[in-house]
């Protein structure tokens, strides 16, 4: 089964008067259990494209189905729903929230899903596992850049969802922090997630099984 | 997400906008405050509470002058004895009263003089303090003894002890028999008096006051036929009619009740709408919070909350805020009420029903509930992409 299917998919923003295309017609099939990634120029549209893909955005025309819904036919319960347990998302500026702790922010996901204490101790774990476990009662701002990363990547996947949806998740770090976030990216598709990787980075995609590369909304 | 958790978001956010929070809080804050202040107030002048106040002016009428300008005719002598004889009363007391300057051991002070009748030491229930009151022989003449109050005592003797104590007027001189304490609270005006006197003794040192008003103690079983027969003899009288009249002094006193109170359910709508000022303020505190925290909202979007999380997330806030304000105004008013009270000796009385406290309080946070609603509801319906954008 394929994890997200884009079918003709269009988008544009309206500009005034005038319609500006982005995603022109883009057809995609991400298997379940790949790796892909999206490379293409800045404003080509990647990060559109996966707002479309994690179901946070509607396309002007074509069809978008995640895990076999198609989100057109879903609500906005249904939709949240897919969001929290069916997809994580990492973002290239982190987005952690500066009120919580580490641990907080890794929790957040759960707090929208009903949890259990065996939630609380699986969110310590992973924490732990990417090497924070020092860190867990740090505010962000007492966090380095490659530290919230990880932060932001424990929370994604504290639901244990089907599909990690990543938007230049290296884009802020160096070399070095960027290779372990790609290490643990790598760790979690070996595992059976599907990961989307969007970069501008050749040596990042390298990482990934396929490399699609977009150019004015489409395809090349 | 829980109740609990959206209470604690709440507050992390009301502590990391501290000043902007306590602003917002502060139309809140005044505007249950005044409602509790107002209502207490108007509580404190209820129907049972008239009673007490009227104790002192139970079975009671009064005869007074009428007003009309230019040259106004007085209560003779004559007027005053033909009324004592009138059937079923028991007494009149003129209003002989006079402010005056008093000497004593320790030196001199204004203060009240006034001429009183057994009838209204006791009507009035003043406590006797100590010494004794007038026997019925020295009330009834020249007696040269007086009463006073507690706090006049205090003021003229300081800690000599009064009884027996002369106090030197400019006609004469008095002995005081007797400190008494006037009650709490009553309507009666001539509880003013300082120092009370027998009536003959009164006229003696006023003869050359005129009067303009005199009571006359019916007791209460007799008072409608006292009435209906003074209404009778000073409407037959077209020489009296002419400048007299006869007043029920109760009916007076409530309808000044009455109109105190309609004007005090006028304060409770004004303070109910000092208090919808303060739910602006608060939405557009929580609007400023909205458009500040729009990338945050489009993340928890993100991570699974939907449009009605998010809008129950805004909702408690501005409810946590306003129901903090009303509690910090029930606080306030409550206080403000209980000074009033204290700071003018009891003559403004307050009462606060519980009951107004959380009306309040529950009034107050459905402010927050009102004009959080449609912050909130932006809040819940911006567009998680739109809002992730958002910088
Ligand atoms: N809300 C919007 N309104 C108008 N134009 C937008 C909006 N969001 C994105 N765009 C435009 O869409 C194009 C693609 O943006 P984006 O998908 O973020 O590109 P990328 O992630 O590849 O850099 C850009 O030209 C951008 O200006
Ligand atoms: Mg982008």
């Amino acid at each position: 089964m394929s994890a997200i299917t884009l079918e003709n998919v269009s988008k544009s923003y309206r500009m005034g008067q005038e319609d500006l295309p982005v995603l022109r017609g883009i057809n995609l099939t991400i298997e379940a259990g790949e790796f892909a990634a999206i490379m293409g120029p800045s404003g080509s549209g990647k990060s559109t494209l996966l707002h479309l893909m994690g179901a946070l955005d509607r396309p002007t025309s074509g069809r978008v189905v995640i895990a076999g819904s198609d989100v057109a036919e879903l609500s906005d319960v249904d939709l949240s729903f897919l969001r929290n347990r069916m997809l994580g998302f990492v973002f290239q500026n982190f987005n952690l929230l500066s009120y919580y702790t580490a641990f907080e922010n890794v929790c957040l996901p759960l707090v929208y899903s009903g949890t259990n204490q065996e939630d609380y101790e699986f969110a310590k774990e992973i924490l732990i596992h990417v090497g924070l476990g020092e860190r867990l009662r740090h505010k962000p701002h007492e966090l380095s850049g490659g530290e919230r990363q990880r932060v932001a990547m424990a929370r994604a996947l504290v639901n244990r969802p089907h599909i990690i949806l990543a938007d230049e998740p290296t884009g802020n770090l160096d070399s070095k922090n960027g290779e372990t976030i790609m290490g643990f990216l790598q760790e979690i598709n070996r595992a059976g997630t599907t990961v989307v990787l969007i970069t501008h980075d050749s040596s990042v995609a390298s990482y990934a099984h396929r490399v699609f590369r977009i150019q004015d909304g489409v395809f090349q | 997400m829980t109740y609990l958790d959206s209470v604690r978001v709440a507050f992390l956010n009301l502590k990391a906008n501290m000043v902007r929070s306590l602003l917002s809080m502060l139309g809140v804050i005044i505007g249950t405050a005044a409602v509790i202040v107002v209502i207490s107030l108007v509580n404190g002048s209820r129907e049972s509470d008239i009673e007490s106040w009227m104790a002192g002016i139970k079975g009671v009428l009064t005869i007074r002058v009428k007003y009309s300008g230019g040259d106004v005719r007085r209560i003779t002598m004559d007027d005053v004895e033909y009324l004592k004889k009138t059937p079923h009363v028991v007494d009149v007391l003129p209003d002989v009263k006079t402010m005056t300057d008093m000497r004593g051991p320790l030196g001199r002070a204004n203060g009240t003089l006034g001429g009183v009748n057994m009838f209204y030491v006791e009507n009035n229930k003043y406590v006797l303090v100590s010494g004794r009151l007038f026997s019925a022989a020295e009330i009834e003449t020249r007696s040269s003894l007086c009463l006073i109050t507690d706090q006049f005592a205090r003021k003229m003797f300081r800690n000599q002890y009064p009884i027996g104590q002369k106090i030197r007027l400019p006609e004469a001189a008095v002995e005081v028999i007797g400190v008494v304490r006037p009650p709490a609270r009553s309507l009666n005006p001539f509880l003013d008096m300082d120092v009370m006197v027998s009536i003959p003794t009164a006229m003696r040192f006023m003869k050359k006051f005129p009067i303009y008003s005199i009571d006359i103690h019916a007791g209460e079983e007799n008072l409608e036929k006292v009435k209906a027969s003074l209404t009778q003899l000073i409407s037959l009288n077209p020489e009296k009619s002419d400048y007299l009249e006869l007043i029920d002094p109760r009916d007076m006193y409530r309808e000044a009740f009455e109109r105190s109170r309609s004007l005090m359910i006028q304060m409770i709508l004004i303070a109910c709408i000092s208090l919808m000022v303060g739910g602006i303020g608060l939405m557009n505190v929580m609007l400023t919070s909205v458009a500040e925290r729009t990338h945050e909202i489009g993340l928890r979007k993100a991570l699974g909350a939907s449009s009605r999380v998010i809008l129950h997330q805004f909702l408690i806030e501005s409810m946590t805020l306003s129901g903090v304000g009303g509690l910090s105004g029930v606080f306030l008013g409550t206080m403000v009420s209980y000074s009033l009270g204290v700071l003018s000796h009891g003559k403004i009385y307050v009462s606060i029903p519980f009951v107004a406290l959380v009306v309040s309080f529950v009034f107050s946070s459905v402010i927050g509930l009102v004009f959080g609603l449609f912050p909130a509801s932006k809040a819940a319906h911006l567009s998680p992409v739109e809002a992730l954008r958002y910088e």
